[in-house]
């Protein structure tokens, strides 16, 4: 059963420089427990996918399209009823666990807040279900941690503290942005490991944001690549890794720390500036920096089109 | 805790010995003394006095004097009120001077927070212009031109407060000064205020407590208001030493019995050791009050206190 | 979430390539108050330093016959009324003006000179160095520092030289915490190492990158420093501390207003409005400049 469906997705931002077109014409959907990950360099558009998802894009943004989530409109309800769904049925982990938690309280009060939101737990009530939660995200000396401020818990515990209060209120979408990127490579380990447990212990759907296919590979049943705030391919992880049709997937594949191919031939793989927002080159964003791009490329938008079942791509030359 | 308070501690110190040394000196280096009026005393009589004020010892001793005299609290004696030791004449000022003070301290802090947190949440809109202009207005124009305007709207137009005087020091007295001794500080609060609170606004951990789904009064009052308030604390210092200097003016504008108007008619007579002991009292009392906030803002982060 | 935006907009607008400069420039024009403040700051200036050459008078020519006239007083050519001692209130405002703006720059350039000095050896050497120099301005900082100037003035005399000197001595402090910071931060900057691995000459380091950005911040200290030394000039010169008589500032001619305000409020109003307006406008145009180098937003 569909859990999320975006349709059509636009996200412009007026700014002093103009207006900056983060996403266009973004279509997905995502199914009960279902796993997804965005792919893309920094502003392709992912965040800013999750964020209007959330109902949390910057006052200057004008959103167009449909965000439908467990039969409503996401774009249409108000804020009020919004707020009852943050973090209680969709919720979030960000990127940076230093700078994320609220330096001035206690965990305990940072996680209990939510229960006492959402689920109406009383004080106490809402200590024993963190405590149960912090166990559940394996932090160790979980009561003691409680009692702990941000500062004196490692970056990997402090993302454990996040995914906890994100999983707080049992929630149906779980969207991670960059959850792993500002932690060691161990942690980063571990903490892949502790979503894979969870998504299946709490049955819940995920995005994953990200721009390290390696870690899509590991997480996620379905994958969508996005570039100047569009999607380029998607389809299924295997496919997409083992088969990729977008020259800008390869390129990104290419790109991948490996230890078969030389350091030099991996960097020209990607070569080039991500397009400026403010003033997309015609044609395929992609163009000046595709190593097979034709004239016609820069005459039309390439559209996004099935190429094997379940299996999109927007190339001419696919 | 201990550590950083030792640590503000041994800043403090070098920074009142700085201050005595200074005070003292600066005094002592000034041409002519204390007795120079207009009609000369006889040498005899002269001698005399400064022997009596030990004026005639080498200069370290009497400085010794001085500081062992300023760490006991004796300030000495005043040349121009030579019935008073300057401590007497301090202490009849500070019941009143402390008043005004705290006053407008007190103001300063709740309206200028207030209009600063106003300012941020309506950001770029209406009421967070309105609120800014007037800030950079009442930085603009300073205590001695807003005191006589308010006297002259209040007092002389309206007639509905006194000029000046400190009649039973009540809320009538005090109204004026303290507006006057506020207006500035809370136009440096509500700017203070505004851009700590928009930064604090615009971080992650807002963000998270956001996307928690939290009611905006929440995540104003327990997730913002703290942290946006720290800049304010540490600025309370400097708000204290701006209060007093300019208390120096406000009481000599209003006519209040205070230390300040002391200071200032002291000043213009030459009475050095009382405009010395004014300097060291409110020195003292400034390096003391930083301090505090010091420590207090040590408590109040956990990340500090933790060291 | 403003953040994100500006995050968005900053890197979107970073490859069309335009000069920190060029585009500091576009965003101070931009801002209304501050373009403002420019244009009536310079008419200000042009006043104070031609003003005084279309009136007959001088601002010391004392005229008992004339004390405590009214503006507008035309056929006089009193335009802005006179004083107690019959002295012409429009030459002297400006006059006045002449004496606050030159106290408030030299004393400015006087700090600027010893802050950037010390903030920059400190930054500069680091380690242990920048740790005791630090160390001594934080000592410094404390010192109620407006009452040693009225001591200093009280014990020295008034003098304008000592003026400049007191006041540059207290403002130097704020400049050298600045400049020692953005030294050190300078110093370590991707872009500098950057440029420094691709082998960019030392020079080129300087001009581009170092210059630029210490540029900007000693730009926004001094004007908004200069302000701040009108202030204080003027409220020594409220005390009666400050410079001598006949010579006047702003601070002294509000001083003198005041006591008459009640029966001539102009010559409280006329000095009054020409220094509330002159912070007014370096404080516009400092803030602007602050947005303009640092378009975080505000
Ligand atoms: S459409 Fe053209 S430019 Fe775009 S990816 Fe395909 S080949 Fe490259």
């Amino acid at each position: 059963m569909t859990l999320l469906d975006v349709r059509d997705l636009s996200i412009r931002f007026k700014t002093p420089e103009g207006v900056v077109q983060a996403v266009e014409g973004l279509s997905f959907a995502l199914a009960q427990g279902g796993t997804l990950g965005i792919v893309g360099e920094s502003g392709a558009g992912k965040s800013q996918t999750a964020m209007a998802v959330l109902g949390l894009l910057a006052r200057n943004a004008k959103v167009s399209g449909s965000i439908r989530f467990e039969d409503r409109d996401l774009l249409k309800l108000p804020e009020s009823q919004l707020s009852k769904l943050r973090g209680n049925r969709i919720a979030m982990v960000f990127q940076d666990p230093m700078t994320s938690l609220n330096p001035y309280l206690r965990v305990e009060v940072q996680l209990g807040e939510v229960l006492e939101r959402h689920r109406g737990l009383s004080r106490s009530a809402a200590r024993a279900e963190s405590l149960r939660l912090m166990q559940a995200v394996h932090i160790p000396d979980a009561a003691q941690r409680l009692r702990s401020y941000p500062h004196e818990l490692s970056g990997g515990q402090r993302q454990r503290v996040m995914i906890a209060i994100a999983l707080a209120c049992q929630p149906a979408l779980l969207l991670a942005d960059e959850p792993t990127t500002a932690l060691d490579v161990t942690v980063q380990a571990q903490i892949l490991r502790l979503f894979a447990e969870l998504k299946k212990d709490f049955g819940v759907a995920m995005i994953l944001i990200t721009h390290d296919l390696g870690v899509v590979a590991e997480v996620c049943e379905h994958t969508m690549v996005m570039y100047a705030g569009r999607a380029v391919e998607s389809g299924a992880t295997q496919t997409l890794l083992n088969a990729p049709a977008h020259p800008y997937t390869r390129a990104l594949l290419e790109a991948r720390p490996r230890i078969d191919t030389p350091l030099t031939d991996r960097l020209l793989a990607l070569r080039g500036q991500p397009p400026n927002l403010l003033q997309l080159p015609p044609g395929c964003a992609f163009a000046p920096r595709c190593p097979i791009a034709v004239d016609v490329c820069t005459q039309s938008v390439p559209a996004l089109r099935s190429i094997e079942t379940a299996h999109l791509a927007a190339c001419i030359r696919v | 805790m201990l550590r950083l308070a030792l640590l503000r501690f041994a800043s403090a110190v070098p920074t009142l010995l700085l201050l005595l040394v200074l005070a003292f000196f600066m005094m002592r280096a000034a041409p002519g003394g204390p007795f120079d009026t207009e009609r000369s005393l006889p040498p005899e009589i002269l001698a005399k006095l400064e022997q009596a004020y030990h004026l005639d010892e080498p200069l370290w001793k009497q400085f010794a004097r001085y500081i062992g005299g300023a760490v006991q609290g004796d300030l000495g004696p005043s040349f121009q009120y030579s019935d008073f030791t300057v401590n007497q004449l301090i202490l009849q000022g500070l019941p009143v001077s402390l008043r005004v003070g705290l006053g407008a301290m007190v103001l300063a802090l709740f309206v200028g927070c207030a209009a600063g947190i106003v300012a941020a949440l309506r950001h770029n809109r209406f009421s967070d212009y309105a609120v800014m202009t007037l800030a950079m207005t009442g930085m603009s124009i300073p205590v001695f031109v807003i005191a006589p305007l308010l006297i002259l709207l209040f007092a002389v137009t309206l007639g509905w407060l006194p000029a000046g005087g400190w009649q039973d020091g009540g809320l009538r007295d005090m109204a004026l000064p303290v507006v006057a001794l506020a207006l500035p500080q809370i136009a440096i609060l509500a700017r203070l205020m505004r851009g700590s609170m928009i930064e604090v606004l615009n971080s992650n951990y807002i963000r998270t407590a956001r996307a928690k789904g939290l009611a905006t009064r929440t995540v104003i009052l327990r997730h913002a208001l703290r942290p946006a308030l720290m800049p304010v604390l540490s600025y309370l210092g400097p708000a204290s030493a701006g209060i007093i200097t300019g208390s120096v003016v406000i009481e000599q504008i209003f006519g209040i019995p205070g230390i300040g108007r002391y200071f200032v008619q002291a000043a213009l007579n030459r009475d050095y050791t009382l405009v010395m002991g004014v300097v060291v009292f409110y020195g003292t009392l400034i390096i003391l009050f930083n301090f505090l906030v010091d420590m207090l803002y040590g408590v109040l982060d956990p990340r500090v206190r933790a060291e | 979430m403003n953040k994100v935006e500006t995050a968005l907009a900053v890197a979107a607008a970073a490859p069309v390539g335009r000069s920190l400069w060029a585009d500091a420039r576009r965003r101070l024009f931009a801002n209304r108050a501050a373009l403002l403040s420019i244009v009536v700051l310079v008419l200000m200036v042009l006043l104070i330093v031609l003003g005084p050459m279309f009136s007959p008078w001088t601002y010391d020519y004392i005229d008992f016959d004339g004390i405590w006239r009214a503006p507008p007083q035309t056929e006089g050519m009193h335009f802005f009324g006179t004083d107690q001692l019959g002295r012409d209130l429009f030459v002297r405002t400006l006059v006045g003006g002449r004496i606050s703006l030159m106290v408030g720059i030299v004393a400015t350039l006087v700090s600027l000179l010893i802050g950037v000095a010390y903030g920059a050896t400190a930054g500069y050497f680091g380690g242990r160095i920048d740790g005791l120099m630090m160390r001594g301005v934080d000592i410094l900082y404390a010192l109620p520092f407006m009452f040693l100037v009225i001591l200093l003035m009280v014990v020295f005399g008034r003098h304008l030289v000592l003026i400049f000197v007191a006041i540059g001595a207290i403002n130097w402090l704020d400049m050298a915490r600045i400049v020692r910071g953005q030294t050190l931060a300078l110093k370590n900057r991707e872009f500098v190492m950057a440029a420094r691995a691709s082998g960019v000459s030392n020079g080129r380091i300087i001009r581009r990158h170092i210059i630029p950005n210490l540029l900007g911040v000693v730009m926004v200290y001094v004007t908004l420093t200069i302000p701040q030394v009108i202030l204080v000039e003027s409220f020594l010169s409220f005390l009666g501390l400050g410079v001598q008589e006949p010579a006047t500032s702003w601070g002294a001619l509000v001083n003198e207003g005041a006591r008459d305000m009640d029966a001539a409020p102009w010559a409280l109003i006329f000095p009054a409005t020409f220094l509330a307006v002159t912070l007014f406008c370096f404080n516009f145009i400092g803030d602007g400049l602050r947005d303009a180098l640092d378009p975080k937003d505000r």
